[in-house]
């Protein structure tokens, strides 16, 4: 055991370099990617059809269309009176989504936290939710259209109605699962309702709404890309839409890996706001 | 002496399942009760019942209070686990029931030093309970219990869940407590020696529907500790006494 452990150490001096990169968390991550983009590079380079796969890396930034990064560039530092650059159209589908999500947050938490609680609510209350939340909120488009119109408010409530269920069905889970134990302990200390309420149900439950809120996030940028497709003069999804109209293949994929980003912030900033908040938990570390 | 708990034919269904069958016990002021008993025999029923978190079927259990006229809690009680709130630091554990019975929140924080320091959890006040070692959770239980200064203590197998040597420790720990004033306590434990160690009287309870049995003097001299206790002759006796009382049950319990 112990000989071929040496005969490695001796075998290559910088295996200790690698075992170190392969340890670092960063590394492995930012490996995957340059390895699947690599992947993607050659297959471009090969395929030469860069109107189904154009390359993405590639710095002839004066040409759109010579690979995804140049079209990037290009409909970022966009500067003309007919054309907004693409920044301008991510802020507003950033903003479309944050204010439909909290929204959702907003109304779920405590909707959920209600219906759990008392029996009669979740008989009337919820049992309409349970009701409505198989129909698939692209569906409601046409109605949200029908009674909003096409501005901003029929593409948030569509938003927000969709990232409703995941937050109030966790939201209820988490009540449910309160330890009756935390209930006798505020009993016993001559702690009424409202007191279960706020120190013992609001906090076994925040975890369970955190994990709703991740759902969320990612059903608020589904739901996003969808309103935006469908009636929208501004926002990521219409320049989706519009790229894809004057084959700007390079353009749609810039702003499908932007999409990506902003989903992988947005789940990250979900999962930080998480770790703030739940202090009192103890992590289980994963396997190395 | 006054009479601090009393307990008159209690009797405590869950649904057809009879947990207590008429029991009467009286227990006087400054007096260290231990209820023996195999498990499920309805020891901890009997605690939630003078803790208010159940009806009797029949009979009464009832906590007399003494000094004020009776705003809040005049009990203090200790779960089987710490029971902590993990979300809440140690100190904000501890002032829990003293904001109930309407202390203001300096002065409550004070009083929870107080046992903090008592506790020897001194350092520990922003700890969440997750940080701490499973005796020190109960110390922190046996605080929250103590701050708001009862009248009576109710402790359910307090120490049930701690490893051998921890449990000693904190026996040895409350005995040093209740020294200072002699609160009174009613006890739940499976334990014989702890029964023997702690109590003043030993009542025993007979397995399911509970049923007082027999309830045994406890005349070792105090202060105690474990070591003393342990080394008298009177001790042995008392426990081989206690044992006899309850193997019989025991052995009924595990084949209900």
């Amino acid at each position: 055991m112990s000989l071929s452990l040496d005969t490695r150490k001796n075998a290559f001096p910088g295996i200790k370099v690698l075992r170190a990169l392969y340890a670092s968390r960063l590394f492995r991550t930012v490996f995957t990617i340059v390895v699947l983009v690599g992947i993607w590079q050659v297959i471009a380079v090969l395929k030469d059809t860069s109107y189904l796969v154009p390359r993405p890396i590639g710095f002839d930034f004066d040409v759109p269309h010579s690979s995804v990064l140049a079209a990037g560039w290009h409909s970022m530092t966009i500067n003309s009176p007919t054309q907004d650059p693409l920044w301008s159209h991510a802020l507003i589908s950033i903003r479309r989504a944050l204010i439909g999500y909290f929204a959702a947050i907003a109304v779920a938490v405590p909707i959920g936290m209600i219906a759990a609680w008392w029996k009669a609510i979740d008989d009337t209350a919820g049992s309409f939710i349970e009701l409505v939340r198989p129909i698939p909120a692209l569906a409601l488009i046409p109605i949200a259209i029908i009674w909003f119109g096409f501005g901003e408010v029929a593409k948030v409530a569509i938003i927000g109605y969709a990232c409703f269920f995941s937050i109030y069905i966790n939201t209820h889970a988490g009540v449910r699962n309160v330890d009756p134990l935390f209930i006798r302990v505020m009993k016993v200390y001559g702690r009424g309702q409202w007191d279960i309420l706020t120190k013992v149900v609001f906090y076994s439950m925040l975890p369970y709404a955190f994990t709703g809120a991740r759902y969320a996030a990612a059903i608020a940028l589904i739901l996003l890309v969808a309103v935006e497709l469908v009636g929208a003069q501004d926002g990521l999804g219409f320049s989706l839409a519009r790229a894809q109209q004057v084959l700007a293949t390079t353009e749609v994929y810039f702003i499908i890996v932007l999409f990506g980003a902003i989903g992988f912030v947005f789940n990250w900033a979900v999962l930080f706001a998480e770790r703030r908040v739940i202090k009192w938990r103890q992590e289980v570390d994963a396997q190395v | 002496m006054a009479t601090a708990i009393e307990i008159n034919n209690l009797t405590v269904k869950f649904g057809d399942l009879v947990a207590l069958h008429d029991v009467s016990l009286t227990v006087e002021q400054h007096e260290f009760v231990v209820l023996l008993g195999p498990s499920g025999c309805g020891k901890t029923t009997m605690l939630s019942v003078l803790a208010n978190l159940l009806t009797p079927a029949g009979g009464e259990a009832k906590l007399h209070r003494f000094a004020d006229g009776g705003k809040g809690k005049n009990f203090g009680y200790v779960f089987q686990q710490a029971a902590l709130l993990p979300w809440f630091s140690v100190m904000k554990n501890i002032t829990l029931g003293l904001a109930a019975i309407g202390t203001p929140k300096a002065e409550a924080e004070r009083i929870a030093q107080e046992y903090i320091n008592l506790l020897n959890l001194t350092g520990f006040e922003k700890a969440y309970p997750h940080q701490l070692s499973g005796g020190m959770q109960q110390r922190v239980g046996l605080a929250r219990a103590l701050a708001i200064d009862p009248e009576v203590l109710l402790m359910d197998e307090p120490f049930g869940a701690l490893d051998a040597q921890t449990r000693v420790l904190l026996q040895e720990e409350l005995l040093r407590i209740w020294e200072r004033d002699r609160k009174t306590v009613l006890f739940v434990t499976h334990s014989i020696e702890e029964a023997v160690l702690l109590a003043d009287r030993v009542v025993v309870l007979t397995a399911r529907p509970g049923v007082v049995k027999a309830i045994v003097d406890i005349d070792v001299p105090r202060p105690r500790s474990t070591r003393d206790v342990q080394a008298a002759a009177r001790f042995a006796e008392l426990e081989a006494e206690l044992w006899g009382l309850v193997r019989d049950e025991a052995v009924k319990a595990l084949n209900v």
